[in-house]
């Protein structure tokens, strides 16, 4: 009987605290429900959608023949990997463009934003300029940088022509490589220089002045506190780089569009062989030949590449990174 | 408790109020305007049963059904709202996959067959068989391309015979060639060492291009129907490339143009596209259709050449005996298969096709009228505007305009694309043309089985 009464007053307890609880998270609730309703309806649906087609032969309108055809669509992608297709080559453009992309981005941006941070007459002119590009609409940087690399009408070439004349180079076609490269790299420059620099504003000056007092000149300082002071953000840089270098679709195909594409700025155009990228083929597939089903197997084969790839970057990252703390420690640990 | 009570009403009527603040007003069947007059037959009121307000959506450029078309359409149509969307294919794709596909879709022609065999389209014979206004003998042989199974999808807004050959005759006067009478057959080999001949390359840089490039599916089709044969098998199961000697022989033909530089081509991409690369200089010929007129004679003075030496010629030939111009370029107007107004739709739908703006398209010289009857109409204001409406009265006439069969289990852009990209590997020596053809061949039928899978 007392246990029961016992029981009663904990349960009354239980409610009157959820209750308390509710009054004062209410409005928490409340001001966060747009998210979460745009969360669920905009991601998270499309995501478990996309899933579920991965599974199915849709062509994006047999919906009177849709039907479940279990591993199917895996199974072929697979096979067009080992087959040296172009979902092959589409892989392996796409790991050596986002290596060389992300290496080149942070070397320049890293460089720059340790230059800038320095004494510099007229660094606020500079800044402005270097982070300019990451303003800039992508489809209107691309006809910029099309204008100037054209292979024929290009300004750069017109230049070249003057220095070294009757030379033309095929900046958009057989240096079409070359070209996507530096694009990425100027237009993500800004960003990460930013980033870079607001890392770098940060490291208490002290360290430097004692190293300097130390006999360091400035190529060790930057190795031996620069650097490591400012590694979480480059590890958090890198992983954002190498999963949008991952993620690029319109850049290959509106600035280096092969002849299919010449002139115009469609999205329906293949890019010269060189700049078949991982999500060109995943569009090529689904919106060229419809199969939605295949192209979405290749978007989960390449979701589960980048969380194993980013598991693996922050697994490393106790190797090069300097973090002040333990990341792993508990609170009260010693 | 009852301040709290009366707090929480506070809050669900204000959120009512702001909420149905939000919604789209729309008009109540009481305040329709039902006593404006009809312009003509096409754009009279839909029936009384329909006068509940609707919104059509309508998949279509803004410049092909202008602003000024839906008002003047829906000031007889109060209850009609009429919504245009961009006809992107994506867009369009991405739309149909959502459930919410337009009312009224605009494509090329060669795509209905894929849009049929997704079933994208509704069946509008009966509609064709009872209109006053579209009658299916009025229309032109063009039209085929939204029958399919005998089941009628569409038509053409307006089109022209798109394989057209249209030569610089300065550039050609230039490089020292004699050009031929008007109307004569030229083949694709003539118009090849022409472009020898015109081709302009300063050091590295092409300058002039002899023509802007061969090979497209249109060419060979083409060319596949000259040889006796067609692209594809009866049944569309099967692409016929490589076992058809003439098709090889053709693109073997093209791919060594653009590898000799004396076309653009996958390494040496135009600076832009066939018209304007005429009209800027950067291409001494092109293969393209009568509609274009119009684009010249809008931009005459923009040009570095001028449009009055740009000479038409029907279609080339391969074998120089026959000619065939299968492209019946052109795009047109179908009814989406998911449709909550049909009938609404359809008096659109004619009133697009047979009233006021298809007689502005026919007087534009932007196309062939969809509607024999409608010939009347097309005009041709200056001297070689009217010789080109001459070449495309000539091969209208003499020339097998049928349109060429789409296969409904793969894009002609697919074709392409796979296309372009074994020239590019042709080109940097990477495969053979043999290979190159062999490949176009294993890939364009191996789309086809895809489809056929997906089906």
């Amino acid at each position: 009987m007392i246990n029961n009464l016992v029981t009663s007053e904990k349960k009354i307890k239980f409610f009157r605290m959820g209750k308390r609880n509710w009054r004062k998270t209410r409005w928490f609730y409340l001001f966060i429900a747009p998210w979460i309703f745009g969360f669920l309806a905009f991601i998270l649906a499309p995501v478990i959608v996309g899933l579920l087609m991965s599974f199915s032969n849709f062509t994006g309108g047999n919906f009177n023949s849709l039907k479940f055809i279990g591993l199917e669509n895996y199974t072929e992608v697979f096979r067009d990997f080992f087959s040296s297709g172009d979902a092959w080559l589409a892989l392996n453009r796409t790991i050596v463009f986002t290596l060389l992309s992300v290496f080149i981005s942070t070397a320049l941006s890293l460089s720059i934003a340790s230059l800038l941070t320095g004494n510099i007459r007229g660094r606020t002119v500079f800044r402005v300029l270097f982070y300019l590009p990451a303003m800039l609409p992508l489809v209107a940087s691309i006809w910029v940088f099309r204008s100037l690399l054209d292979n024929n009408v290009g300004v750069l070439n017109a230049i070249l022509d003057l220095i070294v004349p009757g030379i033309h180079i095929p900046w958009l076609t057989k240096q079409a490589f070359l070209s996507l490269i530096i694009f990425t790299a100027w237009g993500s420059l800004g960003g990460a220089m930013i980033i870079y620099m607001a890392g770098i504003q940060g490291i208490p000056s002290e360290l430097r002045d004692a190293a300097a007092v130390d006999g360091a000149n400035g190529l060790q300082i930057f190795r031996n506190i620069t650097m490591p002071m400012i590694s979480p953000l480059i590890m958090y840089q890198s992983v954002l780089a190498i999963i949008g270098g991952l993620q690029t679709l319109v850049t290959p195909i509106l600035l280096t569009p092969g002849a299919g594409g010449s002139g115009s700025m469609s999205i329906s155009t293949i890019p010269v062989r060189d700049n078949y990228l991982f999500m060109v083929h995943v569009y090529q597939e689904s919106f060229n030949r419809l199969r939605f089903g295949y192209g979405s197997a290749l978007l989960w084969i390449m979701f589960v590449f980048i969380l194993i790839l980013t598991f693996f970057l922050i697994r490393m990252s106790k190797k090069w990174v300097y973090y002040e703390v333990d990341p792993d420690s508990k609170p009260g640990d010693k | 408790m009852k301040a709290k009570l009366l707090q929480a009403l506070t809050v669900l009527v204000l959120l009512t109020l702001v909420l149905s603040g939000c919604a789209t007003p729309t008009p109540t069947p009481a305040s329709v305007d039902t006593t404006s007059e009809p312009a003509d037959a096409t754009s009279e009121p839909v029936d009384a049963t329909s006068a509940k307000p609707i919104t059509l959506v309508v998949a279509a450029w803004e410049e092909e059904f202008t602003n000024e078309q839906i008002a003047a359409y829906t000031a007889l149509n109060p209850t009609i709202t009429i919504e245009r969307i961009d006809p992107d294919q994506t867009k369009l794709a991405a739309l149909v996959a959502a459930g919410t596909a337009p009312d009224i879709i605009r494509a090329s022609g060669s795509d209905v067959p894929l849009f049929v065999q997704r079933g994208w389209l509704m069946d509008l014979s009966s509609y064709f068989n009872n209109s006053t206004v579209l009658k299916v003998d009025d229309l032109v042989p063009a039209n085929s391309y939204f029958v399919y199974n005998d089941v009628r999808y569409g038509m053409l807004k307006d089109w022209s015979p798109d394989s057209a050959f249209i030569i610089n005759k300065r550039m050609a006067e230039k490089a020292g060639i004699q050009l031929p009478p008007l109307n004569s057959i030229i083949t694709y080999k003539q118009a090849g060492e022409w472009a020898k001949l015109m081709t302009v390359w300063d050091g590295s840089r092409l300058v002039t291009a002899g023509s802007e490039g061969f090979g497209s599916d249109v060419d060979v089709q083409n060319v596949a129907r000259e040889s006796g044969g067609d692209l594809y098998s009866e049944d569309f199961s099967q692409a016929i490339i490589k076992d058809n000697p003439v098709v090889v022989e053709y693109l073997t033909w093209a791919a060594n143009m653009a590898k000799d530089g004396y076309t653009f081509g996958p390494l040496n991409p135009s600076p832009d596209w066939g018209v304007p690369d005429l009209q800027s200089g950067a291409a001494a010929s092109i293969v393209m259709g009568y509609w274009c007129n119009a684009e010249y004679a809008g931009s005459a003075d923009e040009g570095v050449e001028k449009p009055s030496d740009f000479v038409m010629y029907p279609a080339l030939s391969w074998g120089g005996e026959k000619v065939f111009n299968t492209s019946a370029g052109g795009a047109g107007w179908m009814i989406s298969a998911t449709t909550q107004h049909p009938d609404e739709a359809w008096k659109l739908f004619e009133y697009y096709m047979a009233g006021q703006p298809a007689i502005d398209r026919a007087t534009s010289g932007w196309g062939v009228p969809s509607l024999k009857s409608q010939f009347v109409y097309m005009e041709a204001p200056t001297e070689w505007q009217q010789q080109w409406l001459d070449t495309v009265n000539w091969e209208l006439e003499n020339v097998d305009t049928t349109a060429r069969r789409i296969n409904p289990y793969f894009s002609t852009q697919t074709f392409n694309n796979i296309w372009y990209t074994q020239v590019e590997q042709y080109i940097n020596g990477e495969i053979s043309i043999e290979e190159a053809i062999s490949n176009l061949d294993t890939e364009v039928n191996k789309a086809i089985d895809d489809g056929i899978a997906q089906k």
